[in-house]
């Protein structure tokens, strides 16, 4: 019986853990969890805090998942690995692997900001226990301060509001979402929310002074209670001192496998091929991870199997505004507004290469199939694309294929 | 201009119902029904309906019905609104009136005039679901004696003949009248079933070659689509002398029907109209049918038997007998309730007489002339059940041919507009929209599940009459009555009137 | 497991599976007071090419994006293998509907993600626009 060691409890775990069992159902399987938790759903921490869905339900495939597996759950944190001896150390304990996956995603940036120590009521917002902590507080009233106005940032203001219509975001960026969507797309979203949000923007942060935020315009914003949502940084330690490759975060290839015998990775924590870009980098995305984890899982397992078609995608809606876009932002852009919709499209060579749509995102996922596949635009028109699109933009032959059960798109 | 025509039906949309799917509206090739966006609800144009119950059927709700049209001329029973009607549009038109499928007017029907026998006590019934019941029909010459070889042994080599699972074929109906949809339906359906389909006068198309053992290929005045591989390729061969529905007359498939694999498998032009001639131009007495039937023995080896197909008429038993000396294998009847792609009004519904006449008389001038096993006798013209089976068979007939109830239950609703060519059943149309709304897998299942379910009747009936081979009941006279039948009926008919011992 | 096929060459484009969908999924027990007055939002959705005409409904892939990609567990598979929509855990993200595809999955007006459930979550038990289609262009079969 192989030993699987899966360091993380969370998306590529889950990933892997399904991908392992596809191949090896008699798979030896243990989880080490420095979170503590059974698996639960991280970006539902935003829906929890606004009520939109309950803590039990953020455990979102059962708080039994891994007993339903046959999966041994540890919950303590890992402080080595030994790849010689082919051993985690947790807890001081010894957990031996045959294949190990490292899968232990990222933390949340906290800068040194001078002052930071005396403000009293301080929140990252990343885990579930952030997310408690800071409804603890939030149950308690008083003003918020968002610094960030990142997709974290604005989740959690959203969250937020359910307390406190009493809500400032500020962020260096002169817009919100500045990395998750174009400077057109950000425009509009700011726009929409400006009534509802309260946006400090190209506002650089200087220093607190206890529960007063300093800028470096000298405005000086009071707060009972923070949130720095500056991003997130890959915990790439444990591969990085037994020699592993890491740039940002630690390279797998398109097995997800690190530079070390029997050693991958996936989620958050690792740098892999995007297809846009077709070069490494850090995605940090939901269906990224659960599909790198899988085919780490599937390697592991010992059926080979390579994950090319990973890019970059997002679907969210902030207080109403439905903002969904995948690919990079590249090449020719094609803009069309529909109604109070706004869709751009980038295209280059012939292909799409990325686009984003906020409002109706009716099935966005063949434009994403686009970018996946590289499928060449041909006669299609690209505003047409944007304006509607469905299964008929396939080549006919695919799609006979598809509907009939002959081919999976 | 004035116009005198008056819509027949009438479209009753219950609105209570109607959801405004619009199914009626994608569905009516006659643009009968259309959403009216201001109004918000669908509208039906009644003087375009021809009443084929396509919309009533797909309506999801059964918020439709198609009633005849209320709006009444004066009542005269001699001057009855339909010949007004009809000079109406000659008026207007100048031109010959022309209708589709069989003869529709209140003429006697025989078959509904005749009952069956059953057994009581003496000479027990049979129960043909524990007792075999043979159903299965030889078609062809039976031979006149028995010969025997130089060394006594007794020589069994039999004319060609055709192998029947039941007395039931599918009668002639070209590609180009029906559709290629129609046609795999019935082709697949006669393979299964193991009985046989007919070309008509339309060639067969390629894609049905592969049937040949189930089709009988049509020789008919036009020589459309007759070549050497077709008359190789066919089960038996038919000259089709005429039709049921119009005798004395050729047949007319307008051009706008002769497209693409219609026009190849007809080898006519694209575009051309497809004119049977009324007569054979080589065929003006039995001597040179004589000469076609033994041309095309010679070009088949004498594989094959050969069937000659006539319309009922007058002197339908002279001709008959006169067939069954020219070497012809099968003699095929049809009445003049026989259906048709299309046929001039006035020659449909008034010329030919009732297959059960003609069955009657031919077989009985066949037996007095004692040629009657030189042939087999295959009878059409609105066969409709079953029963009208049974009653055939026991008339003389070895089987019958079906044309009309084929259709019917590929989804015809007989509204007798063949002719438009825009059936919306997908059946007697070209247009590529509505044939594809005939799925020969589901039409063929159709065919299929209708003639298992007569077998098993004609079984019912045989085993009631205390018979279990079919053999046994062809001219079995004894086993009808007639009922409301004048002596004349019953002495052409050959049987006794009921209550008679 | 059994899915929904479509054989393209056989629809007519008549649109009876979207009303009957509609009426599957309405949970009214009649046809007319389940779709009189009402805009229908059905799981399946004729589309054509300009050439022919399909009826499109959700493909229970083997491997579905749009579970891999969904953020609350309210897309799972069942036993069968037919992926199923649990609306009480959706949030409404809209992550399926990016990757499906093919534009099969949506957000409702409601809010959360819908598609076609092969009538196993509604008391038809088997997907009713198969049996309601007039052509045999969608069928309901294992392969």
């Amino acid at each position: 019986m192989k030993k699987y060691v899966l360091i993380g409890g969370s998306i590529a775990t889950k990933g892997a853990i399904e991908g392992i069992l596809s191949v090896d159902k008699s798979a030896d399987i243990t989880v080490i969890c420095g979170e503590k938790r059974p698996l639960y759903s991280r970006p539902l921490i935003s829906y929890a805090l606004e009520k939109k869905t309950t803590d039990e339900k953020m455990f979102f495939h059962g708080e039994d998942y891994y007993e339903k597996k046959g999966v041994k759950a540890v919950y303590g944190v890992a402080e080595k690995v030994d790849p010689e001896e082919k051993v985690v150390i947790a807890e001081g304990k010894e957990y031996p692997y045959d294949e190990l996956l490292v899968a232990t995603g990222s933390k949340p940036f906290v800068p040194p900001i001078k002052g930071l120590e005396s403000v009293t009521k301080k929140h990252t917002f990343y885990t579930m226990d952030d997310m408690l902590a800071l409804r603890a507080d939030l149950e308690k009233g008083g003003k918020v301060l968002i610094v960030g106005a990142g997709l974290i940032g604005m989740k959690c203001a959203e969250g937020v509001k359910e307390y406190t219509d009493d809500i400032v975001i500020a962020d260096m960026a002169p817009r919100p979402l500045p990395a998750a969507t174009t400077p057109e797309a950000g425009a509009i979203v700011q726009e929409r929310l400006s009534s509802i949000i309260d946006f400090r923007l190209n506002a650089a942060l200087d220093h607190f002074d206890g529960n007063k935020a300093v800028f470096g315009s000298g405005e000086e914003i009071e707060f009972d209670i923070l949130v720095l949502a500056l991003g997130v940084r890959p915990q790439v330690g444990l591969l990085k001192e037994i020699g592993a490759e890491v740039n940002r975060g630690i390279i797998v290839n398109e097995k997800m496998q690190t530079n070390l015998p029997h050693i991958y990775a996936a989620g958050d924590v690792v740098e892999s091929y995007e297809a846009v870009g077709e070069s490494k980098r850090l995605l940090q995305l939901f269906p990224s991870a659960y599909l790198g984890g899988k085919t780490a899982g599937k390697n592991m397992a010992g059926e080979e199997c390579v994950f090319l078609t990973d890019i970059p995608m997002n679907a969210t809606n902030l207080f109403g505004v439905r903002i969904t876009s995948a690919g990079l932002f590249v090449g020719e852009k094609t803009e069309v507004t529909v109604g109070e919709d706004y869709r751009a499209l980038y295209a280059e060579g012939g292909v799409i290469k990325g686009f984003i749509l906020i409002g109706d995102s009716t099935r966005a996922g063949i434009l994403t199939d686009f970018i996946r596949k590289k499928r060449p635009i041909g006669e299609s028109d690209t505003k047409e694309l944007l304006a509607g699109r469905d299964l008929s933009v396939y080549p006919a032959d695919e799609r006979r294929a598809a509907l009939g059960g002959k081919y999976e798109i | 201009m004035i116009d005198y025509n008056v819509a027949p039906f009438e479209v009753v949309r219950d609105y209570d119902k109607c959801v405004n799917c619009r199914v009626c509206e994608r569905q009516c090739s006659n643009e009968v029904h259309h959403y009216e966006e201001g109004f918000g609800k669908m509208i039906s144009d009644s003087a375009k309906c021809v009443d084929c119950q396509r919309c009533v059927c797909l309506c999801p709700t059964k918020a439709l019905k198609i009633v005849p049209n209320q709006n009444a001329f004066r009542p005269n029973a001699n001057w009855q609104q339909k010949y007004l009607t009809e000079i109406y549009k000659q008026a207007e038109s100048g031109g010959v009136l022309l209708s589709s499928m069989g003869n529709p007017e209140p003429f006697p029907v025989y078959f509904d005039k005749i009952l069956i026998n059953a057994s009581q006590v003496t000479n027990p019934s049979i129960d043909p679901l524990r007792e075999p019941m043979e159903t299965r029909v030889f078609l062809g010459a039976k031979p006149q004696t028995i010969e025997r070889d130089a060394s006594g042994k007794i020589v069994t080599k039999l004319p060609p003949r055709l192998k029947l699972s039941m007395p039931v074929m599918f009668s002639a109906m070209s590609y180009g009248s029906i559709s290629y949809n129609a046609h795999a339906a019935l082709a697949r359906a006669a393979e299964k079933l193991g009985i046989y389909y007919n070309t008509g006068e339309g060639g067969l198309h390629k894609d049905f070659y592969k049937y040949s053992a189930n089709t009988i290929v049509q020789v008919a005045s036009g020589r459309f689509g007759v070549h050497k591989d077709y008359l190789e390729d066919g089960a038996a061969i038919e000259i089709k002398i005429g039709q049921g529905a119009k005798p004395g007359i050729g047949g007319h498939l307008p051009g706008a029907k002769i497209v693409g694999d219609v026009s190849k498998t007809r080898m006519i032009p694209e575009g051309s109209d497809a004119v049977s001639p009324a007569p054979h131009h080589d065929i003006y007495s039995i001597e040179d049918l004589r000469q076609l039937v033994y041309s095309i023995k010679e070009a088949t080896e004498y594989k094959k038997p050969v069937i000659v197909k006539i319309a009922a008429v007058h002197n339908v038993a002279a001709i008959a007998s006169g067939i069954a000396r020219s070497g012809a294998d099968i003699i095929a009847i049809d009445g003049f309730r026989g259906g048709t792609g299309a046929a001039p009004t006035r020659i449909r519904d008034n010329v030919g007489i009732p297959i059960e006449l003609a069955l009657g008389s031919v077989d009985q001038r066949l037996r007095e002339e004692n040629i009657r096993d030189n042939v087999s006798l295959v009878v059409a013209g609105s066969i409709r059940s079953s029963a009208d089976v049974v009653k055939a068979i026991c008339l003389g007939a070895d089987a019958v041919y079906i044309g009309s109830a084929s259709l019917v239950a590929m989804g015809c609703h007989l509204c007798r507009t063949c002719n438009y060519g825009k059936c919306n059943w997908g059946i007697a149309t070209q247009r590529p929209d509505l044939v594809k709304r005939l799925n020969p897998d589901i039409a063929a299942e159709r065919l299929i599940n209708m003639l298992t379910a007569w077998n098993h009747e004609i079984q019912e009936m045989m085993g009631g009459m205390g018979i279990n081979s079919i053999e046994a009941l062809r001219g079995n006279r004894l086993m009808l009555r007639g009922v409301g039948l004048n002596e004349r009926e019953l002495a052409v008919l050959g049987i006794k009137h009921a209550g008679e011992v | 497991m059994k899915k929904i096929y479509v054989k393209e060459e056989w629809c007519l484009g008549c649109h009876l599976c979207e009303f009957e969908c509609a009426y599957a999924n309405s949970g009214i027990g009649n046809i007319v007071l389940a779709l009189k007055d009402k805009e229908i939002d059905p799981n399946v959705k004729v589309l054509s090419d300009g050439k022919i005409t399909f009826a499109v409904s959700c493909r229970h892939c083997d491997e579905p994006l749009c579970i891999s990609a969904c953020i609350s567990g309210a897309l799972s598979k069942d036993e069968t293998g037919a992926v199923m929509v649990d609306k009480s855990k959706c949030v409404g993200c809209g992550s399926c509907v990016m990757v499906c595809p093919y534009g099969a999955v949506r957000i409702t007006k409601e809010g959360t993600a819908n598609k076609c459930q092969l009538c196993m979550n509604n008391s038809c038990g088997e997907p009713l626009c198969v049996k309601k289609c007039p052509n045999g262009a969608i069928v309901y079969e294992e392969k």
